[in-house]
């Protein structure tokens, strides 16, 4: 098959400047929203991904419906697992276990009217044994009055992160803390978390217990000691959850929310296919005469067809690749805000693909209508039309 | 043997509720080397008869035969592959393609040949040179007359080499003094580049240029005048 020039394609895209221009910023609005999309959901996976581990696991109240913020353990969990389980890492003869508060709260920043809500973590410092993801980036651990932040706390409570830098105050729970540290633990959701010390904020908010108890074991298989712990002491009412399946059914939490948000770029990338087609169609109506006459010349319906993709995929690649620049410009080291945490939009090499490959499938798709009707083009006819 | 042979060729399609029949059972020669003008009013089927010699329509009955190849049977992309190296086209309009310049819109009918661009640029050039347009190749269709828009139609229709032209009413929309100079220059091609020349016209004046004559009316060929 002998093909007309790509040039012939390309100056084409010039002879009607604005239906071109609405094609191509049809396709910079779907590989934007494609990028977005699965920047978000990429985001979102890669959180709980990422706060995942094979070798950690969670004690939970038996009661608590695998909700950790419900879950009340016994204070003194963690010492009674290091003396009573074998299999638990340890870190300078330190053992990686950790006592933990969870707990959704109302924050508050100087001169607030209204309430914030986020998420605070009682830790001790054991908590770095056990969360190796997290990293003090600025500061230093806090004492009893002081906290530290993460990086996407900021994002999380919708204030500017100036208003989160170091010797800041926050308040919660009816205390006012310091800041004195910013912590990242990139890809996953305690970034938009708030830490404290353990001891006192069991003081602030009367309880004399903890949410649950974080475990770091040598090798995944020493998880099973823990369940056999669990099994044992009937009386503490504990379930073992290993981090890999307590972050994965997390995770499936927000499917809904993950297939909501395909699903509506679906619908948008929908209505730009159907534009894209109706503008392709309304082209061959325009050439119906000068597609019949290069028929005549000798060129086949093919030749004709591969013309109208390559318009069509040079307008798609135009626009995609403006799409594209739009949504690194805006949505690079983005985060979005879900419950009471934050993630960032991971607008990666697979987003970026999405993008392209959209927008380039959706020009294809959308010649399939123009291309019939030109395969189908009774050559004798078209040539009298005006 | 005739370069062109129609027999018994009958052509319906339908318009509305009626179905029309141009041409019924009409069978027809033409002479390689010939200037066959086919007369005949509006409507009375010039331009079907000259689309099925053309092949860029099929009979619904009986045979057509250009230079030994049966047509009226022959696949879709078979019938463009003969037309590209047959066949060049003269419309009523000039039908170029208004993003290409001259030069580009004579040029795309060798692009079916995978020649190279010199090659390309050769034959364009003479072909713009056989027409009197050389100095116009890098002009717009609409930076051109409508009679020199007709003269690079004729380019294009001859760049290729073919042995055949079909013209449909080439002169239709132009002025007089355009028209004459379109009409001299198929007769130019057809005396010194022997090209065989089929062209439907409902203007006297224009058939006066053909070496055979022919009316076709009411779907036969009624009347054969031989003309000089």
């Amino acid at each position: 098959m002998r093909l007309l020039p790509l040039d012939y394609a390309v100056r084409n895209l010039g002879r009607r400047p604005t239906r071109t221009l609405l094609a191509a910023a049809s396709s910079a609005l779907v590989a934007a929203l494609l990028v977005a999309t699965a920047a978000f959901v990429r985001g979102l996976d890669h959180t709980f991904q990422g706060a995942a581990r094979g070798d950690t696991a969670i004690l939970l109240s038996s009661v608590a419906e695998r909700d950790v913020v419900r879950s009340t353990v016994v204070a003194g969990l963690g010492e009674l697992v290091a003396a009573s389980v074998r299999g638990v890492a340890s870190i300078e003869g330190v053992p990686a276990i950790s006592d933990e508060i969870h707990m959704g709260t109302n924050l508050a920043l100087p001169g607030d009217k209204r309430a914030r809500p986020g998420f605070v973590r009682g830790v001790t410092d054991r908590a770095f044994l056990v969360h190796d993801a997290v990293t003090l980036i600025e500061g230093r651990t806090p004492r009893t009055g002081e906290v530290i932040v993460g990086r996407l706390v900021a994002e999380q409570l919708g204030v500017e992160p100036a208003a989160l830098q170091l010797g800041k105050e926050l308040s919660f729970e009816g205390a006012t803390f310091t800041i004195v540290g910013r912590f990242a633990a990139p890809g996953t959701t305690i970034e938009g978390e708030v830490w404290t010390p353990l001891a006192p904020l069991r003081g602030l908010t009367r309880r004399d217990d903890s949410s649950a108890t974080f475990v770091k074991v040598t090798e995944p298989g020493a998880i099973a000691e823990l369940e056999l712990f669990a099994k044992r002491r009937l009386d503490l009412e504990l379930v073992v959850i290993p981090t890999a399946v307590y972050y994965k059914e997390l995770a499936d939490y927000f499917a809904p929310i993950r297939n909501l948000s395909w699903g509506l770029a679906g619908l948008i990338a929908l209505a730009a296919l159907f534009g894209g087609a109706n503008t392709l169609n309304a082209t061959v109506q325009d050439r119906v005469r000068e597609l019949a006459t290069l028929r005549a010349v000798g060129y086949g319906g093919w030749a004709l067809v591969s013309s109208l993709a390559q318009e069509a995929l040079v307008l798609a690649s135009a626009g995609a690749l403006v799409g594209l620049l739009a949504a690194r410009l805006f949505l690079a080291g983005s985060s979005v805000r879900i419950a009471m945490s934050a993630f960032e939009l991971n607008v990666d090499a697979p987003a970026v693909l999405a993008g392209i490959a959209g927008a380039l499938i959706l020009a294809l798709f959308g010649t399939a209508p123009a291309a019939w009707r030109v395969l189908k083009l009774p050559v004798a006819a078209a040539l009298k039309e005006n | 043997m005739a370069l062109i042979e129609l027999l018994e060729v009958t052509k319906t399609y339908r318009k509305g509720e009626h179905v029309v029949t141009p041409l019924a059972n009409v069978s027809l020669s033409v002479e390689a080397g010939e200037f066959f003008v086919l007369l005949g009013p509006s409507g009375s089927g010039k331009t079907t008869l000259l689309n099925l010699v053309a092949a860029i329509d099929r009979p619904d009955r009986g045979s057509i035969r250009v230079g030994g190849v049966e047509l009226g049977t022959a696949s879709s992309s078979k019938l463009s592959d003969w037309r590209a190296e047959h066949v060049g086209y003269v419309f009523q309009q000039a039908n170029l393609v208004p993003v290409l310049t001259a030069y580009e819109n004579v040029e795309l009918p060798l692009f079916l040949f995978g020649l190279s661009a010199a090659e390309r640029h050769k034959r364009v050039a003479i072909a713009l040179e056989a027409v009197g347009l050389a100095d116009r190749a890098t002009h717009l269709p609409k930076q051109l007359s409508g009679g020199q828009e007709q003269r690079v139609a004729i380019a294009r229709a001859i760049v290729a080499d073919p042995e055949i032209l079909v013209a449909d009413e080439p002169t239709g929309n132009l002025d007089h003094e355009s028209a004459e100079g379109v009409l001299d220059l198929l007769s130019r091609l057809h005396r010194e580049r022997k090209k065989t020349v089929v062209m439907v016209t409902h203007d006297p004046r224009a058939a006066r240029y053909g070496t055979r004559r022919m009316v076709l009316d009411k779907g036969e060929l009624k009347e054969e005048v031989v003309a000089r």
